[in-house]
């Protein structure tokens, strides 16, 4: 190995770290948040998030199946009917700036931050 | 491009057997790990053609091998998912080589980043939603040991094929 591939390794794991926790930081202000699940770019589902959120929701459609569940705010792939189960596989999620993509059959849950945990909320 | 016969039975053995890797591949899922991620076996053999064979040549290694294989057990989508992230990583990895920049193994690492980036691009068109590279840092992460292990087998084996087959 050459001294430009442990470059490489070390900034790869550089930008990994940084996109994760930009990622994290610019999502940490909100304070509330809604669950949004997209079918083939349309908006299907739209909800507000909170600890005690309990829903199911089923997309049935011709490009496949797909059931998602919110339990006490945490949101999953329960069932799909795809090929590679990838996002039945996927974490579960429950914070702002997360989601679960089934590619095969278009469909993306993510979780939107909406209200700003800060003074300027408060001040308007 | 002047292709010998020499040339020719290369191209068809590598296309062959970057398809019986791709196939090996299929049987050790790995994307329970990191949603989309995968070993990329059959990017040994686009990384040994860059490395005895012209950048065209290794083009054709790596188009005849997704096209067949797309056509033969995939679709319209995975043969358009595999396209976009197999032609950006040849692109990368065929830049790298030329510029003696890394050896093998950074090569091989950077490989497998440039196919998850092509491949999140088509996805992010296709689904038509940017947010899925949310997955990117974990891609990030997992190309890692999945590059080093293709960089070290390919830097095995290109030592035993220059030693042993005449390539010109």
């Amino acid at each position: 190995m050459k001294k430009n591939d442990f470059v490489i390794i070390i900034l790869v794991l550089l930008a990994a770290l940084t996109i994760y926790t930009g990622n994290k930081i610019m999502n940490q202000k909100y304070s509330d948040k809604n669950v949004e699940i997209y079918s083939d770019g349309q908006l299907v589902y739209q909800s507000v998030l909170t600890e005690s959120t309990n829903d199911v929701f089923i997309i049935d459609n011709e490009l496949g199946y797909n059931k998602i569940v919110i339990d006490d705010g945490i949101v999953s792939m329960l069932e799909a009917d795809c090929k590679d189960q990838v996002c039945v596989h996927s974490k579960a999620i429950s914070k702002p700036g997360e989601s679960i993509v089934c590619l095969p059959h278009k469909v993306v849950v993510q979780i939107n931050g909406t209200a700003k945990n800060d003074v300027d909320v408060i001040s308007n | 491009m002047k292709i010998n016969t020499r040339k020719l039975a290369l191209i068809g053995i590598l296309i062959s057997q970057a398809m019986i890797l791709g196939f090996i591949e299929r049987t050790i899922p790995v994307n329970f790990i990191v949603p989309g991620a995968k070993l990329g076996l059959a990017n040994i053999i686009t990384l040994i053609s860059l490395y005895i064979l012209t950048f065209k040549e290794a083009s054709l290694v790596l188009v005849g091998r997704i096209v067949i294989i797309s056509f033969l057990f995939g679709s319209m989508s995975s043969l358009l998912y595999s396209l976009s992230g197999g032609i950006l990583a040849l692109i990368i990895m065929g830049s790298f080589i030329k510029f003696d920049k890394a050896s093998i193994i950074g090569v091989s690492i950077l490989g497998a980043i440039a196919h998850n980036i092509g491949q999140l691009l088509i996805a992010a068109l296709v689904i038509s939603n940017i947010n899925i590279f949310y997955y990117l840092p974990l891609l990030l992460v997992f190309a890692i040991p999945t590059g080093l292990l293709v960089g070290t087998t390919s830097k095995l084996m290109l030592a035993f094929i220059r030693n042993n087959i005449k390539i010109d």
